[in-house]
């Protein structure tokens, strides 16, 4: 975190694929503990924005400040502190439970490593499963694995890319308590969403991205849902 | 760096001998390709010397493609790619993991292969079996090598079956023909092969180096 307390600072962040402008001139800031989520339609540049911020993709112009520090300078440092989820799991199906957590444990250099994954095999409610391999799992224990996976190495920063698609109302509602129960130790979310009714619902912040930039940015508390509603679907039929 | 690369090593090996898939495939078509050999030339055991180093390295290299295509494809399965480029290690680490568990599998096929060779072909190479294992390791280091790196390539396109040989099998033509070659001189069908041996040596210092190098613009998105 920088003294000024802001987890993420990118100042005229731009990216181009060929000809195509994915991002432009994108300058934001993240405050610790807050939900920021970003909206947009495909295309828009909400993923390559958190792929930049997660350092997948370094060649970018502009400056991403992240914990306080150029994330060009600090990329290794700064990928320890960041969870990382996407609709699919990272798991590896011929992996028991223990094994896929082990083996990320281990990437991030988790300490004590055994300890660790017993407690979060423990806090998912899959001891029965921890032998048992990913491609056993029903899909919402491969979920929680999932989470688990995440949350391992214990990140400040978590960056959601799209995390509701393909499951159920019950699967959403298990991933808003653990994405509340994040916030509320201390931990800070950027996540990127279609959903306007899931990515208002814990937000602090929104913002929305058309064609690479960013278009329109508000506190939700000064938001009317059913106005943002009308006001999203203009931006994105445009 | 040291972690890393026993971790990835850790999870392919983990995987390979609960799966077997890499070591199935490219075994039975070392096999088959023996056994057609075997059949279809009905060779002396002059002839077979002469022309095994040829047809063990023809049935290596083709296996080596069937094993590395699965090399990155597993990684591309849940995003685990994705994964991998966010663990904050060094992302040249990831190739060297990958590299020794491919150069594994490929070796493990090669030592079940070639004592069903000298059974099918009748030979006898008694006291010729270490240089041909310090051959067959060398030989394996250098295919593994760029074919590493080309799996990964090969795994973010379309058609990556396809990609991956016609990637691959070009540029490794000078460690194959000096595996070949020194093969053949391990045999005793060859008189002289340093030439052979130190182009074997130079090719997997190059590409092992070129491949630990590049490995990070390659998968980057």
């Amino acid at each position: 975190m920088t003294p000024n307390g802001l987890v993420l600072e990118t100042t005229e962040l731009a990216k181009q694929f060929g000809r195509l402008h994915a991002l432009r001139s994108i300058s934001l800031t993240v405050e610790l503990g807050e939900f920021l989520t970003i909206f947009g339609r495909n295309g828009a540049g909400k993923t390559t924005f958190l792929r930049i911020v997660s350092s997948l993709i370094r060649s970018y112009s502009g400056k991403v400040t992240l914990f306080g520090k150029d994330l060009r300078k600090a990329e290794e440092d700064t990928r320890r502190r960041i969870g990382f989820i996407s609709h699919e799991s990272f798991l590896y199906k011929d992996l028991t439970v223990a094994d896929n957590l082990t083996f990320y444990g281990r990437l991030y250099g988790v300490n004590p490593l055994q300890e660790s994954v017993e407690n979060i095999i423990a806090r998912v409610g899959l001891e029965e499963k921890r032998n048992v391999v990913m491609r056993a799992l029903s899909r919402g224990m491969k979920q929680r694995l999932s989470l688990a996976r995440a949350f391992l190495h214990k990140p400040e920063l978590l960056l959601l890319d799209e995390p509701y698609t393909g499951l159920d109302e019950r699967a959403c509602e298990i991933l808003d308590e653990v994405f509340e129960g994040f916030i509320n130790e201390g931990g800070t979310i950027i996540m990127t969403t279609h959903n306007i009714e899931r990515g208002m619902k814990q937000a602090n912040r929104i913002v929305v991205f058309d064609k690479g930039s960013i278009v329109h940015k508000a506190k939700t508390s000064d938001i009317n849902i059913d106005d943002f509603r009308k006001e999203y679907r203009e931006i994105i039929s445009q | 760096m040291t972690r890393t690369i026993l971790t990835i090593l850790w999870k392919d090996l983990k995987i390979e001998l609960r799966t077997k898939e890499a070591f199935s495939a490219s075994f039975v078509f070392c096999i088959i390709v023996l056994v057609i050999f075997n059949f279809t030339l009905d060779l002396t055991t002059e002839e077979a010397l002469r022309l095994g180093p040829g047809f063990l390295w023809v049935a290596f290299a083709f296996a080596g493609v069937l094993s590395l295509n699965r090399s990155f494809a597993l990684e591309k399965e849940e995003g685990c790619a994705q994964a991998l480029m966010l663990a904050p290690v060094d992302r040249g680490a990831i190739y060297v993991g990958k590299l020794l568990a491919n150069v594994i599998f490929m070796l493990v096929t090669e030592i079940i292969i070639l004592p069903l060779f000298v059974v099918f072909f009748n030979l006898d190479l008694g006291g010729k079996i270490p240089p041909l294992l310090l051959i067959f390791f060398l030989g394996t280091v250098g295919f593994a090598s760029v074919g590493t790196i080309f799996s990964a390539i090969a795994a973010n396109t379309r058609m990556r079956e396809v990609m991956l040989p016609i990637l691959l099998l070009p540029i490794t033509i000078p460690v194959l023909i000096a595996a070949v070659e020194t093969t053949a001189y391990a045999m005793g069908v060859r008189d002289e092969a340093s030439f052979w041996f130190r182009l074997l040596i130079a090719y997997d210092v190059v590409f092992t180096v070129a491949s630990f190098l590049a490995f990070e613009y390659v998968v980057e998105e």
